[in-house]
């Protein structure tokens, strides 16, 4: 009796557990170009520093990616690619200025890390080249994604509960949808101007 | 035969003579040295913009033809005069070659001068911000703007994958060209901090032979037979004085001339393209600076 109530309690922990997470899917309507798709923060939940370090490269006097959505706390390796001389620069965080930061210009080759402790977006332009410009997205969650280019995403393995899920897209107004998640979600947002 | 003579008559007076007094800002004359900067970053000349000012000189005459009316009209007297320049001379002398009249360059292989030069300004970056709906402080703007400046610089001294290094150019002379690449990339007031700057002919020739003409000619080696000519071989700087007296060489370079090429030897358009934008006292002054300064291995 006492091991058939043990085997029922593993089932049923190993069944809640895989209700316990899904993903959120959807499409964001958009201009031409790729959105990124995030979680805002959750009250009285934190979420320890991503240790891998995405590489944002100057190429062919283009940012590359072009929009790199992160985690709260990652740290970009900046790398210069060029032949020529690139800067780095923004001019704030999720609209405050006061975290502008100019990490330097340097040679083809180099790499200057800065890990990002703000969420908010952050608009990346290099001096040199003024054609040049870039968004990284800092996510307060390690629950987001960037979209496909016919706008499609899905953030993966989202804990169940209630979120509030925002879409942003360079030049649109951003949005934000409460969503819930029960063994997966769905949003779809239409982003304009 | 004649011209022989009278590239004699112009340049004996000055065999003599030592290179003007020189102070600490402004480095000795020194001749070119090594292999051509398309044979150091190993690209061939067909494959390239360098150099190319996009004018050939007049095709070879038919047998029986008359060749293109040409005349020499070398200041009397070019070997001992100051040429009195500005920043759009050094420009001329320097980049012109490749960065083009306009400073566009040849992208993607040549890049333009413009942007990284309008970079150096702190009334554009701040502008540039404003129409992006981003405000920049004077303060932040003003470290862009030296960071591009030191950038500028080095790429002067060290040059980069593809520029060589034009650590051939003293102070005054990158003074004076800073103020003219500002004035070309239409920073607002550029016009008026122009700066002249005197040299004499042989250092005018030598910073067009190593600003420019050593883009695709060497320094010594074998002078090329006609049919090594046609098979693609550029004659080194030291053979260039030789090849041809003073007014032929200041024809090829101003205005172009038939070279003797292929097998057999015919008189043919050649490959060199023509510098219509140097005068004949500067094309002289290069023959001049070869002709004082033998170029070394």
């Amino acid at each position: 009796m006492k091991f058939k109530a043990f085997v029922l309690t593993v089932v049923t922990a190993a069944s809640c557990s895989a209700a316990w997470a899904g993903d959120i899917d959807g499409k964001v309507t958009a201009s031409k170009g790729k959105s990124a798709v995030y979680v805002e923060a959750v009250a009285g939940k934190t979420f320890p520093a991503p240790k891998d370090q995405p590489v944002l490269d100057q190429k062919g006097l283009m940012f590359v990616p072009q929009l790199l959505v992160i985690q709260e706390h990652t740290t970009v390796q900046f790398l210069n690619s060029d032949n020529v001389q690139h800067n780095v620069f923004w001019p704030s965080v999720g609209g405050d200025k006061k975290a502008a930061k100019n990490l330097g210009t340097w040679p083809k080759g180099d790499k200057r890390p800065f890990t990002f402790d703000k969420a908010g977006v952050v608009p990346l332009f290099c001096n040199v080249h003024p054609d040049m410009a870039a968004y990284i997205i800092v996510s307060p969650t390690p629950y987001f994604a960037t979209t496909d280019d016919a706008g499609n995403y899905k953030i993966k393995d989202v804990p169940d509960g209630s979120y509030t899920v925002t879409a942003w897209h360079e030049g649109a107004k951003s949005q934000s949808k409460p969503v819930t998640v029960a063994g997966g979600g769905k949003a779809d947002f239409t982003l304009s101007k | 035969m004649k011209s022989l003579v009278v590239a004699f008559a112009i340049l004996f007076p000055l065999l003599g003579h030592s290179a003007p007094t020189t102070s600490a800002k402004v480095p000795p004359v020194t001749p070119a040295e090594g292999e051509s900067w398309l044979a150091h970053i190993h690209r061939n000349f067909d494959a390239t913009s360098m150099g190319k000012t996009g004018h050939l000189g007049p095709p070879a005459p038919m047998p029986g033809e008359n060749s293109v009316p040409w005349h020499m009209e070398i200041s009397p007297g070019f070997a001992s005069q100051t040429r009195h320049l500005h920043g759009f001379d050094v420009y001329r002398l320097d980049c012109r070659g490749c960065h083009t009249e306009s400073g566009q360059g040849a992208p993607p292989e040549i890049n333009s001068v413009i942007e990284p030069v309008r970079s150096t300004s702190v009334p554009i970056i701040r502008e540039r911000m404003q129409k992006r709906g981003m405000e920049i402080g004077k303060a932040d703007a003003t470290v862009l703007a030296n960071q591009a400046g030191d950038a500028l610089l080095l790429r002067f001294h060290k040059g980069g994958q593809n520029m060589p290094a034009f650590s051939q150019l003293n102070e005054n002379e990158i003074r004076a060209l800073l103020a003219y690449l500002k004035q070309l990339s239409g920073i607002p007031g550029a016009e008026k901090s122009q700066v002249a700057i005197d040299e004499s002919p042989y250092r005018v020739g030598e910073l067009l032979v190593k600003s420019t003409c050593h883009v695709c000619h060497g320094a010594v080696g074998p002078n090329p037979n006609p049919e090594q000519i046609a098979g693609g071989a550029i004659p080194p700087l030291s053979t260039l004085a030789s090849r041809a007296a003073l007014p032929e060489f200041v024809r090829k370079v101003t205005a172009g001339a038939p070279i003797v090429m292929g097998s057999p030897a015919l008189p043919c358009r050649g490959r060199m393209p023509v510098f219509d934008y140097l005068s004949q006292d500067e094309a002289a002054d290069i023959y001049l600076y070869l002709t004082l300064y033998p170029p070394r291995p």
